[in-house]
């Protein structure tokens, strides 16, 4: 009677310790989700100064996401800064904080296709002095339109002649360009 | 079906009676049993069993196994069991229909031997394939994917190198169940990438039912199930056991496992404790190393018998940890990434080298079981037991993320299940040549993704009332099985996540029934027809799931209006066996109203990683069909020739006009038809109670998968290949007499450094498969 009783009271120790570790009540999982894509545009000669948004602040599917047309006036240069946020959490988080402080990690692409008469030259670098991109001129031409396809990359390969396409894709947002 | 040990001294039996069969008596019954070594635990063969009455007899084969026929019920005989190397025993016994004796002999002089009398529990009238105890031996240290893979009718869905689910005829997750020590296994099934978490090292036997066998196991067998059973626990006072050693080449792998067992002399208590642990660091193909595909398991069981009055009790508790690496290469980000990866021959952003750190992206997964059962005689005829199982299932995955956010230390993805399942049954012995149970099962589960899951979180209650009924009558050739089921589901799920919301409650109940008929060819021969009906539920993620999957590079979306699937499934099968020669064959259809597949939409869903091709979850009537064949051919001596053949079809019928088939499309992701053939040669010493010896070459073709669905898909099947793997090994005793022995084996797969990819893996976008690995290991049984 002694050892079934020393039995039983060893697996009902087992068995609290089991429900103990599984019922544990803590949610702290995390999702790193890029919602939000702001570029922030000033021309050199103080003339404009305006955010364009591409927003999808419910995530995957649902709402498709809102897309501002970038317009710009012509023949004009003009200071480009890109921010990334996670607006599905709020507060909203600035995910630019982490992209700029491991900015040896990441590299901001831009494809400009259609006929619009833009060029983007890269104007910082990241810690180790190799591209980086997060900002950027822009240079208009003459009245177009056209389209801007901005890609930021995690884990590039820096040293790769076609860095453009390495890393995997954390963010791919087009923006419609016109030049008035 | 009282299950009782008697223990008898020799001097005792010469007291028994002796036959004094009445004219009323049927004299029709099988003696049949095995004459097992006491010492080793082993089967053992060229016993003779006599009896000594009637002066008819038998002598046990090599599986230790005989069988007497054309004798009374209700009779007594007296049996005289002898063997070279035990002392002659012999032992008065009287016969009820469907019974088997178990003989254990001594080696030495004047001891105590024991007999005990087992209910003989059919095989289900389905095709089934068995993974005996020596299979298992030869395929220790794999995961239980890699080791039903070689079974006709078999296929494994792979995720990398590190992710392994079996499919039967075609289906899985959801579709199949997997029971441990009679435990339906419940976890997050439901996902492709959701290998199961079972310890094959726990199970001296495996079996797969092929066939619909919800009755027996619930809504989840709807295809079929994988039965695991662990060795017997000590019959007798002392203790004993054994260890595992193993290493294997390719990712440096070591595994460990050990078990113990132990039977006090005094007490009816009988205890196992086993474990298991796993090492292994990045794999390579022949050409380049595939990082971050390291894995580690810990795995831990006890199980434990005792009896207290007329009560049989038994405890099992069980613990799995699993923690492995996602190939680098397969994380992609989107669909661009994805092409490219395709379009790449070698895999992009690989860590090429051979490391064992296990990296983000990868999982950590444990099960835990607590189980109770207590089993009592009620009557002669009747026994009935409850069980009470709680199971824990954690999973959490761990994605690529920017080391300085907040997310670095936190999985992106877990999921908790609880499930509780309250089980009680009755099982009748033979009444009018009818035997069988009938029982009821309670379940609740409680399943906490929490924010931002793949699906919401769920409570389900379901119940269930089963009886299953088998008719046998010794000696007529023929016997029938008939079952009959009603489950009820109720879901609640919800989610109060800010991306999307669901608060919804949905309930199913559904009959499954099957009807299947035995027949017995000679002493040989068995042919089977089995047809039944079973269904599943839903699944949570099939109803309400919403995201981007990434493995796959699509939009998935549930349906919250789905019905259940309802499968109509027939199976004939042909099982013949004589000397080292044996031959089965199955021949499927399965039949599957609003079967749940992906639907390839005609939009893409534009998301902040670019545009992805939306697949939301549809219903249509599907059927799936096909032939298992398996051959073992003596040539010369103890080798043989064996070949086995799977072949499968899989279409649903389509709605859409602009399909080519006929209204028919193909199913996605269906095993392409594959043969495995080569030689087998064994040899058994007459005084070892180990395992053969044994040498095996063989060759494993899978061909090119054409019947693919018109739509959705990324890359073409791979191409035809053939992977060539041998296996060999020799066991010894240490010393004579003695149950201790060691076995040992060598072990090589992907001997000629084959490239190759398989349909069945999701990362055949990414890399090719393994290339060579070399395994060596021993066991040592004390």
């Amino acid at each position: 009677m002694n050892t079934a009783l020393i039995r039983i009271g060893f697996l009902l120790v087992l068995s609290l310790a089991l429900t103990v570790v599984a019922c544990r009540k803590d949610d702290d999982t995390e999702n790193e989700v890029i919602t939000t894509v702001v570029v922030h545009l000033q021309a050199v000669d103080g003339s404009f100064d305006r955010e364009f948004t591409w927003n999808d602040s419910d995530g995957d599917g649902g709402n498709p996401p809102a897309v501002d047309d970038i317009t710009l006036p012509a023949n004009k240069e003009f200071n480009a800064r890109v921010h990334f946020y996670d607006r599905s959490k709020s507060p909203e988080v600035d995910i630019t904080e982490e992209v700029e402080e491991e900015s040896d990690e990441h590299l901001i692409v831009y494809k400009v296709s259609g006929a619009v008469n833009l060029t983007i030259m890269p104007t910082d670098t990241d810690k180790s002095g190799r591209p980086f991109r997060l900002k950027t001129r822009w240079t208009a031409g003459a009245a177009s339109t056209g389209s801007v396809l901005i890609t930021l990359r995690h884990e590039p390969d820096k040293s790769s002649p076609n860095l453009d396409l390495t890393g995997s894709v954390d963010a791919e947002v087009e923006f419609p360009v016109r030049i008035q | 079906m009282s299950v009782y040990a008697a223990r008898l001294c020799s001097a005792m039996a010469f007291l028994g009676l002796t036959t004094m069969p009445l004219a009323a008596q049927h004299c029709d019954l099988l003696l049949q049993g095995v004459v097992w070594s006491a010492e080793s635990g082993q089967p053992l063969p060229y016993a003779t069993i006599r009896i000594v009455d009637i002066g008819r007899g038998a002598i046990s084969d090599e599986r230790g196994a005989f069988a007497i026929g054309d004798l009374c019920e209700d009779s007594t005989y007296m049996l005289l069991i002898s063997h070279v190397e035990c002392e002659h025993s012999t032992h008065v016994i009287r016969l009820v229909e469907n019974k088997e004796f178990h003989f254990y002999l001594h080696h030495r002089i004047l001891s105590e031997v024991v007999v005990e009398e087992r209910a003989m529990k059919p095989l289900p009238a389905q095709a089934v394939e068995v993974v005996g105890e020596a299979l298992i031996a030869q395929r220790q240290g794999m995961s239980l994917g890699e080791v039903l893979r070689q079974l006709p009718g078999m296929a494994v869905l792979n995720t990398g190198t590190t992710i392994a689910k079996p499919v039967i005829h075609g289906l899985h997750s959801n579709r199949i169940a997997i029971v441990s020590s009679g435990l339906a296994l419940e976890g997050q099934q439901w996902g492709s990438e959701h290998a199961p978490e079972i310890d094959p090292f726990m199970a001296q036997r495996i079996s797969v039912v092929k066939g619909a066998a919800g009755v027996r196991y619930g809504v989840g067998a709807m295809a079929g199930a994988i039965v695991l059973e662990p060795a017997p626990l000590r019959r007798q006072p002392g203790w004993s056991g054994w260890l595992y050693g193993g290493i294997s080449t390719n990712g440096l792998g070591g595994t460990w496992a050990g078990a113990v067992d132990w039977k006090p002399k005094s007490s009816s208590l009988a205890l196992r404790l086993q474990g298991t642990a796993k090492r292994s660091g990045n794999l390579r193909t022949p050409d380049y190393w595939l990082g971050n595909t390291g894995a580690a398991e810990l795995n831990f069981s006890l199980l434990s018998e005792w009896k207290t009055g007329s009560w049989r009790q038994e405890v099992g508790l069980s613990r799995f940890a699993q923690r492995i690496g996602i190939l680098r290469a397969a994380h992609i980000g989107n669909l661009t990434d994805l092409q490219r990866a395709i379009e790449s021959p070698i895999p992009l952003n690989n860590d090429d080298r051979f490391t064992y750190a296990i990296d983000r992206p990868f999982q950590r997964i444990q099960h835990y079981t607590m189980r109770y059962r207590a089993t009592r005689a009620l009557s002669d005829h009747w026994r009935f037991s409850s069980q009470y199982a709680l199971q824990f299932n954690l999973r959490e995955e761990y994605d690529i993320v920017r080391r300085t956010s907040s997310a670095a230390n936190k999985p992106q993805q877990r999921f908790r299940i609880w499930t509780h399942t309250l089980d009680a049954y009755w099982e009748h012995a033979p009444r009018g040549h009818w035997e069988g149970s009938l029982g009821l099962q309670g379940i609740y589960q409680y399943n906490l993704v929490g924010r931002g899951g793949l699906i919401p979180d769920y409570r389900n209650i379901g119940g269930s009332l089963w009886v299953l009924e088998r008719w046998r009558h010794y000696p007529k050739p023929w016997e029938v099985e008939l079952g009959l089921r009603y489950d009820y589901r109720r879901t609640a799920a919800s989610t109060t996540g800010r991306l999307y919301d669901v608060d919804t409650t949905v309930h199913f109940g559904g009959w499954s029934g099957n009807i299947g008929v035995v027949r017995r060819i000679g002493q040989h021969g068995r042919w089977t027809l089995n047809t039944g009906h079973a269904w599943r539920p839903p699944h949570v993620n099939e109803l309400f799931a919403r995201g981007v999957h990434h493995g796959a590079g699509t939009y998935e979306e549930g349906r919250s209006d789905l019905r259940p699937e309802k499968a109509w499934n027939t199976n004939m099968s042909i099982a013949y066996e004589r000397g080292h020669g044996a031959i089965t064959g199955t021949i499927f259809r399965n039949q599957v109203r609003n079967f749940i597949y992906l639907d390839p939409q005609r939009t893409l869903v534009l998301t902040s990683r670019g545009a992805f091709p939306a697949y939301f979850y549809a219903q249509a009537d599907a059927v799936l069909y096909g032939a298992d064949v398996s051959a073992t051919i003596p040539l010369i001596g103890s080798l043989a020739v064996e070949a086995r053949a799977s072949l499968l079809r899989a279409y649903r019928t389509t709605a859409d006009s602009i399909e080519q088939m006929g209204g028919r499309d193909w199913l996605p992701l269906m095993p392409a038809d594959r043969f495995q053939y080569g030689l087998y040669w064994k040899h058994r010493r007459d005084d070892a109670p180990a395992p053969p010896a044994y040498v095996r070459l063989s060759a494993n073709t899978v061909l090119h998968q054409r019947r693919i669905p018109i739509q959705g898909l990324l890359k073409e099947a791979p191409p035809t290949f053939t992977v060539w793997s041998m296996e060999a090994g020799y066991s010894f005793p240490l010393r004579k007499h003695s149950s201790q022995y060691l076995e040992t084996g060598l072990t090589a797969r992907n001997l000629t450094q084959t490239r190759y990819r398989e349909y069945l893996n999701f990362f055949r976008f990414f890399t090719d498969e393994p290339g060579l690995n070399a395994s060596l290991w021993c066991k040592w049984h004390f």
